[in-house]
């Protein structure tokens, strides 16, 4: 394997914490094959978000163009795919994000490269890279592998990775490419949700509601906590079809996946549709009042009682918590 | 012998059940509790067309076999008894006879409407002092003028209070028995014709249940549906084996819809440190009731089978409802104790299923009737 | 207007599923169904059909013979033919084999969109359109909520990326994956499925779209592991259980 870069992803002008996790990962494999390691920070007005990076790559390759001002994953594909032939890059990595995957599904397809997409770890194994991704809502994990010397794109599911201390020296090069806007697609406009920082699978708490929590009113303390943890409110999928909250919300498979640090279900029955989207979170607690919830069966810690009595306690109890770190 | 389905009949299947499983079984458990008729999902399944099933392509039917027809009784009563119940008397009893005998004007006023949910059929068999005895039947009716007066009280009739049109068995002479029995066609807003008690049922609840009154009733001569005077009950036996057949695979839908339940208990449910379903008595539960429902499976879509190519399935039909309802009964009785306690509580289904199976018991003969029949055919006359 | 929709037969989430002894494949039970996000492009197709005049939907599914059911599942609900690409057997391929064989198959097709869902939930790999749209070289916008045909040739799809919502104009041909919400997919009338039950489903070999060789393969299988067992709180009071919880979030798991 030769030369590695690492498409990184940036919102707020400053990095996403996936993209720290890809570049640990990067480091990982640069190591074993005595390789360079790339880092790719593509956008307009980026420079600041480049001297950000210093420390976890050996170049920090930037790529500030108006023409990258509207987010289009096709103009994003196409300065990637300069930026490979130019620097013989073998392996690009990502995230497997709603930036990161439109961009790099282009990218693989562009150079007409191998891809494996949702990656959830690697393992070294002599000259072989066994890749861990899960199948079948992770009922069954797989191990992959990418024949001989062919060249590949990797997206690595959000917080499957650890992210590491950098310890590069990096140098940050400034890359001047003519973009060639594909005139075919254009992004009219943009709106973000207000008031949700944190992305639902990026954050670290995430306390989500099922039918248990009777009406989309009660949903209101469940934003409370969250807001204490810094974290997310989730949905269960019967709570989602039945309009209490958004789809963007939806933990489960049929919705997100996450592995939060902290996961709290609230009245969530714990349908296997739902448990698949958080099985791979550290901690798993459930507070339900039936004691044959079947999200007992995945969980570490619960509470069978009374939901509503449980979670003005809880919420006290989190900020004094809070307060005390 | 070939026991598998034709890959339309497994589509069809699949189709049915994912519709059952999207539209119906989210609100069975409201059906249950409220024990009122579901207008909104009785509008909703109708527009798909499915009330149209037995009926030919060219009057806005689906033509389906009978296969097909038992694997629609049984899927749909997977999803809810109560709703089946309702959408079954439109499919079969309540539009049979018009269908057969009705002219075209009654068909557009009737009929069709019905196979489109607009309006609701019903069929009236039952009194106060008969049931599986059409021969006790007391609903006179008397030749009057181009028509027809009828007098009597039904009992005991599905959709009977929100029904627009029924079709009433009625007596010209009682003493003739079986002999004086004819089906003539009454419309709501008839004078004289008036829905009296509603049933409150232990189960199939949702479907409303109740008495019909026939109060010096007067029906124009078109409204006699039959080609002559007396042919009552020969009529019945155009449909009784499918009728029959019908209520066995209700009973096959109902006893899968307690059996999944109870077996995704059994693998999840812990007990004495492991999923209960380790256990070898609950296993033989398992083992019991997927053969009983084999069986009765196989009875049902063999009686089924014979009524498609136009074999004699009296005996196979009568013992197929038979042995369906009683596997069925067995089955709901074994899922509450695997259940536990929690089997007896209104927050979890078993308990309607408990009580839903009991239902299916008396539609179609009762058993006691029925292993009389089996038995007389079976003997013979001695 | 032609529109294609990539349609995939899975395997049933209640499936059962064990490994084979060597770890290198899988034993499963045979229940199948239609990938829960494919359900929402076949609807998509087929409400942009009703809305336009002249124009014909196309479900293709890359699968084994069982597959035709999901063909027909589109055709219920309003697709006006179907194409089954068959492989041998049922199992996971890799990624860009089965974006290839589908691009070879559209190419030779002709097509103005492509509609498909948004991922398997099988492989889970959400790749398919967009590499489709990268092999044919047509603009791609993926997690479609909200998709409208403009006049002349131009779609106007509402993507959301992130937390964030994408309003982007696309000059067709392109390729569109769509995800829950973007509309109540419909259960199939008996007109639909009658149809659906008469129709003789064309099968194209995979070899007749010369296949490229996969690049990737599948060395072995393993369960996840095991969640320890639950430690249920208990407690004199709710206050008590509380505490007790965060002391544990705290010490044990050393989470907070």
């Amino acid at each position: 394997m030769g030369d590695i870069l690492v498409f990184v992803e940036h919102k707020d002008e400053s990095v996403r914490k996936v993209s720290y996790e890809v570049l640990s990962a990067g480091k990982e494999l640069k190591n074993f094959y005595s390789s360079r390691l790339y880092a790719a920070v593509i956008g307009c007005g980026v420079e600041r978000i480049s001297s950000e990076l210093k420390k976890h790559a050996d170049f920090i390759l930037t790529v500030d163009e108006e023409e990258l001002r509207d987010f289009v994953s096709e103009n994003y594909a196409y300065v990637l795919s300069q930026l490979v032939q130019k620097y013989k890059i073998s392996v690009v990595l990502g995230s497997h994000t709603g930036y990161g995957k439109p961009v790099l599904c282009t990218l693989a397809a562009l150079l007409d490269w191998a891809i494996l997409a949702d990656l959830t770890g690697f393992e070294i194994l002599g000259e072989k890279i066994l890749f861990k991704k899960p199948f079948f809502g992770g009922r069954i994990v797989s191990h992959l592998s990418i024949s001989g010397d062919t060249n590949a794109v990797l997206t690595f599911r959000p917080k499957s990775l650890k992210t590491g201390e950098g310890d590069f020296s990096g140098e940050i090069v400034r890359e001047r490419i003519e973009i060639k806007k594909d005139e075919r697609i254009r992004l009219l406009k943009s709106e973000r949700k207000e008031g949700k920082k944190v992305d639902i699978q990026e954050a670290d708490f995430i306390i989500c509601g099922g039918r248990g929590m009777k009406s989309p009113e009660n949903f209101r303390i469940l934003e409370e906590i969250a807001e204490i943890m810094g974290g997310r409110v989730g949905a269960s999928r019967s709570v989602v079809d039945a309009k209490w909250r958004d789809y963007d919300e939806q933990i489960g498979k049929s919705g997100k996946t996450v592995s939060p640090t902290i996961y709290i279900g609230c009245g969530v029955s714990g349908a296997i549709h739902h448990t698949m989207g958080i099985d791979t979170s550290k901690t798993i607690v459930a507070i339900n009042i039936d004691p044959n919830a079947p999200i007992f069966s995945i969980a570490d810690y619960g509470i069978v009682d009374d939901l509503f009595t449980i979670l003005p306690l809880l919420k006290e109890e989190l900020k004094k918590a809070k307060e005390q770190t | 012998m070939d026991f598998k389905l034709t890959e339309e009949q497994e589509f069809f299947r699949k189709t049915i059940k994912e519709t059952v499983d999207r539209m119906i079984v989210p609100k069975a458990r409201e059906i249950d509790e409220k024990d009122e008729f579901p207008w909104d999902l009785w509008r909703e399944f109708a527009k798909l067309g499915y009330l149209g099933l037995r009926y030919p392509v060219e009057i806005g039917g689906m033509n389906a076999d009978k296969i097909m027809c038992m694997i629609f009784y049984e899927e749909i009563t997977r999803g809810s008894v109560g709703f089946a119940q309702s959408v079954i008397m439109n499919i079969l009893m309540g539009t049979y006879f018009i269908y057969r005998f009705g002219s075209e004007s009654i068909k557009e006023r009737c009929l069709y409407p019905a196979m489109r949910g607009e309006k609701i059929a019903t069929i009236c068999f039952t009194e106060d002092q008969s049931g599986s005895d059409l021969a006790a039947t007391r609903t006179r009716v008397t030749k009057d003028g181009n028509g027809w007066r009828i007098n009597g009280t039904k009992m005991w009739i599905t959709n009977g209070p929100i029904c627009d049109f029924c079709t009433v068995l009625a007596t010209v002479d009682p003493s003739l028995g079986l002999k004086g029995l004819n089906f003539f066609l009454v419309e709501k807003g008839t004078p004289g014709f008036s829905s009296g008690q509603i049933l409150h049922k232990l189960g199939c609840r949702g479907t409303v249940t109740g008495e019909l009154i026939f109060d010096n009733v007067w029906v124009p001569d078109e409204n006699f549906l039959g080609e002559e005077l007396g042919k009552g009950v020969q009529y019945v036996g155009e449909i009784l084996d499918e009728v029959r057949l019908m209520t066995g695979a209700m009973a096959l839908g109902l006893a899968r819809a307690a059996y999944e339940e109870g077996l995704e208990f059994a693998r999840k449910r812990v007990a004495f440190g492991q999923p209960i379903g380790k256990f070898q008595l609950i296993r033989e539960k398992f083992a019991e009731m997927d053969a009983l429902m084999n069986a009765a499976r196989l009875l049902v879509y063999y009686g089924a089978w014979l009524l498609e190519n136009g074999k004699d399935a009296r005996v196979i039909a009568a013992e197929a409802k038979m042995f369906a309802t009683e596997v069925c009964l067995k089955v709901v009785d074994e899922v509450t104790r695997i259940y536990g306690a929690n089997a007896f509580a209104y927050e979890y289904n078993p308990q309607r299923y408990f009580r839903d199976a009991r239902f299916l018991l008396y539609g179609g003969g009762t058993h006691e009737v029925l292993k009389d029949f089996i038995g007389r055919s079976i003997i013979g006359k001695l | 207007m032609k529109i294609l929709t990539f349609v995939k037969q899975i395997l049933d989430s209640e499936a059962k599923i064990s490994l084979k002894e060597d770890k290198r494949s899988l034993n499963f039970e045979e229940r199948f169904s239609l990938n829960f996000f494919d359900e929402f492009a076949i609807e998509e197709a087929v409400r942009i059909k009703e809305k336009i005049s002249n124009c014909e939907v196309v479900a293709i599914s890359l699968g084994s013979k069982k597959a035709q059911e999901v063909l027909r599942t589109a055709i219920a609900m309003g697709a006006d033919k179907a194409v089954l690409i068959e492989t041998e057997r049922y199992e996971i391929l890799d990624p860009s084999y089965t974006a290839k064989v589908l691009s070879a198959f559209a190419q030779r097709e002709g097509f103005h969109m492509i509609i498909c869902g948004e991922r398997a939930m099988d492989d889970e790999n959400g790749v398919t359109g967009a590499l489709v749209g990268g092999y044919l070289k047509i603009p791609y916008v993926g997690s479609v909520v909200r998709l409208e045909i403009e006049g002349e040739g131009k779609a106007v799809a509402e993507s959301e990326i992130n937390g964030s919502f994408c309003l982007y104009e696309v000059t067709l041909p392109a390729v569109f994956s769509v995800r829950k919400g973007i509309n109540e997919p419909r259960v199939p009338s008996v007109t639909g499925v009658m149809k659906a039950m008469k129709m003789k489903i064309p099968v194209l070999e995979v070899s007749s779209l010369s296949p490229p060789t996969s690049k990737t393969q599948i060395e072995s299988y393993d369960f996840p592991e095991k969640r320890p067992q639950v430690k249920i709180i208990e407690g004199a009071t709710p206050e008590e259980k509380v505490k007790k919880l965060i002391t544990l979030l705290r010490e044990e798991a050393k989470v907070i």
